[in-house]
């Protein structure tokens, strides 16, 4: 019997991300570079017996899974946890603008403990995202067959510390990219990195 | 004893739902205490499953059910399965 997995990917690309803009909880439409990443996810897990999809209740996110479901002819559940970490201010500037505009925060967060546990001005620190994502997320893990979750770069992050049993320090350096999709082994904490 | 009319059977529903909606919450709010008290097991290296602890919260939750009017046994039976999630938690952490 193969190891159950977890499923784990991230939105196509949008316009905000191809100006390098904090996107959080605003939305920004997918690009068609976008749109084709979609699509090449669904097929690659095509063959792979995804039972259960959730998405993001994101605008981006929901236009992948949309992709996504068509391919794999299952529909997608909106878990409302899933959403982008909350980058408050930062939200819609660009990493340039935010530099120049909010220099102490940057300076505040060097070490990894920081990163982890400064929240962005009126917004989330990764450490509200875990306490928002661990139920959640670990009672996915007791859920029978292949699980997806559609979701963003810093939420994700959190969820592979979660499942990998892993510290967020160790994970939130690791950002995914918008044509990989994860599997993770909750169970022997491994993972494999697929590009599309 | 008489029949409700509908609409008493309607407003006795719904304080039903509304009951089960804050059952649903308190159980995700036990769960999320759950996941923190794995989480300083796993810092502190204590095993998940602590027997002596366990008899203590049935013993105490059929006290309670006996206290409310509810069949003991129902209500260790509920409790068992909550302990069963409670564990699967504790170990994912």
């Amino acid at each position: 019997m193969s190891e159950k997995s977890i499923w784990l990917a991230r939105h196509g690309q949008t316009e905000w991300n191809k100006e390098e803009r904090y996107q959080g909880r605003k939305n920004s439409p997918l690009t068609k570079a976008g749109k084709e990443q979609a699509e090449l996810v669904g097929r690659l897990l095509l063959d792979k017996n995804i039972e259960q999809i959730f998405v993001s209740p994101l605008g981006r996110a929901r236009e992948t899974a949309a992709i996504i479901s068509n391919i794999l002819g299952r529909e997608a559940m909106v878990m409302e946890e899933l959403a982008e970490m909350n980058f408050g201010l930062f939200e819609g500037k660009t990493k340039s603008e935010t530099r120049i505009a909010h220099p102490d925060f940057y300076s505040s967060r060097e070490s990894s403990e920081q990163k982890i546990s400064l929240a962005y001005p009126d917004g989330e620190s990764y450490l509200d995202v875990w306490d928002r994502l661990a139920l959640p997320i670990l009672s996915l893990m007791s859920r029978e067959g292949e699980i997806l979750l559609i979701a963003h770069n810093s939420v994700n992050k959190v969820i592979r510390g979660i499942l990998l049993g892993q510290e967020l320090k160790q994970v939130v350096s690791h950002d995914q990219k918008n044509n990989q999709v994860i599997q993770i082994f909750p169970n022997i904490g491994e993972e494999r990195v697929h590009h599309v | 004893m008489s029949k409700p009319n509908n609409d008493e059977l309607i407003k006795l529903r719904q304080k039903i739902d509304k009951l089960d909606q804050e059952l649903v919450s308190l159980v995700a709010q036990r769960m999320k205490l759950v996941v923190k008290v794995g989480l300083y097991k796993k810092a502190k290296n204590i095993p998940p499953l602590d027997l002596v602890r366990w008899q203590q919260v049935v013993e105490s939750r059929r006290k309670l059910a006996t206290k409310y009017g509810l069949n003991s046994e129902f209500i260790e039976e509920v409790f068992d399965l909550l302990h069963e999630q409670a564990l699967k938690l504790e170990e994912g952490v």
